[in-house]
């Protein structure tokens, strides 16, 4: 019996292992953090690299969400980096439980009502000249 | 004989970030992507190297955004044509995606995508290769097209530039 050619990706869907799904997600969140993390300390790659004592091009492989990545070399990052890379749920939760949330009142200056300005203007020709005053040849 | 193709949506891969095309040469039964994945589908050492690669299209799409430097590789002859996977430097540290299993692609932007065919490459330089050799020409023919309808105002973008409208009768000389 030939196939059906238009359901190919519910078959092949069907055939990816949860496993390796979760793989690929995870190890692309983690080279996003670490890329998240080099932009606020303002590191480049190159001196992250020079941090750990490794290459340019082997901190662009950690980074390229394709490195199978070992919890000895996610310590080692987050050791450099002096922060979490990877939190588990239950870590997050005490973290989220203990932080203390201060309420402020935020004063906004409001600016001054002016008067309305009389914006209305009028042809040159239609004003009187008196006095002093004469008119200029246009 | 003249050759025409139509572009076509991708349905089932539309995601948050990212939303893939293909084009549909006239008289074929599916679309080149689909054809890719029917061709590959048959390949046994290819099968976890394909759902790989499914699923790399789908993280991409669904939380990252087509970034072209990072999650493509560069293979123009005489247009911007990209492949999947990325790039050998990015993928020899690593163990678990696709190995030799080439698509070729169009990133328009962050947000759209064009996804062609491929194959398994067999010999060092892709384009020598007769498996994925002939689709990398066809992508690079593919791209010049496309280019010219966007040029033409026959693509045209969303006010937001996340996605592309297109009259589907629109005829792409091949």
């Amino acid at each position: 019996m030939s196939k059906d050619k238009s359901k190919v990706v519910e078959r092949l869907r069907a055939k990816i292992l949860p496993e390796n799904r979760i793989y690929i997600k995870k190890n692309l969140e983690i080279s996003e953090q670490i890329t998240a993390l080099l932009k606020e300390k303002n590191w480049s790659q190159k001196e992250f690299a020079r941090r750990l004592g490794k290459t340019e091009s082997e901190v662009s492989k950690l980074l390229s969400g394709l490195h199978n990545l070992t919890l000895k070399s996610i310590a080692k990052l987050e050791a450099e980096l002096g922060c979490d890379i990877i939190t588990t749920p239950v870590e997050a939760c005490k973290k989220y439980k203990t932080t203390e949330y201060v309420t402020f009142k935020v004063y906004v200056p409001v600016p001054e009502q002016v008067d309305e300005v009389n914006t209305e203007y009028v042809e040159a020709s239609s004003i009187e000249y008196k006095g002093t005053y004469q008119k200029l040849a246009v | 004989m003249n050759i025409f193709a139509h572009i076509e949506r991708l349905n089932d891969f539309q995601f948050r970030k990212v939303r893939y095309f293909s084009i549909h040469i006239e008289g074929n039964e599916v679309n080149e992507f689909f054809d890719f994945l029917n061709r590959m589908e048959d390949f046994s050492e290819v099968s976890d190297d394909l759902s790989n690669l499914l699923v790399w299209i789908e993280e991409i799409g669904e939380n990252y955004g087509a970034i072209k430097d990072r999650f493509f590789r560069n293979e123009s002859i005489t247009a911007d044509v990209q492949a999947l996977p990325p790039s050998k430097k990015q993928m020899q540290a690593y163990e678990i995606l696709v190995k030799d299993l080439r698509l070729y692609c169009m990133v328009l932007n962050e947000h759209v995508v064009f996804l062609f065919n491929g194959g398994l490459k067999t010999t060092e330089n892709a384009k020598d290769c007769p498996n994925v050799g002939p689709y990398i020409k066809q992508a690079n023919q593919i791209v010049i097209k496309l280019d010219e309808l966007l040029k033409n105002n026959d693509i045209t973008w969303t006010k937001d530039h996340t996605d592309i409208l297109f009259d589907k009768d629109i005829e792409i000389e091949l």
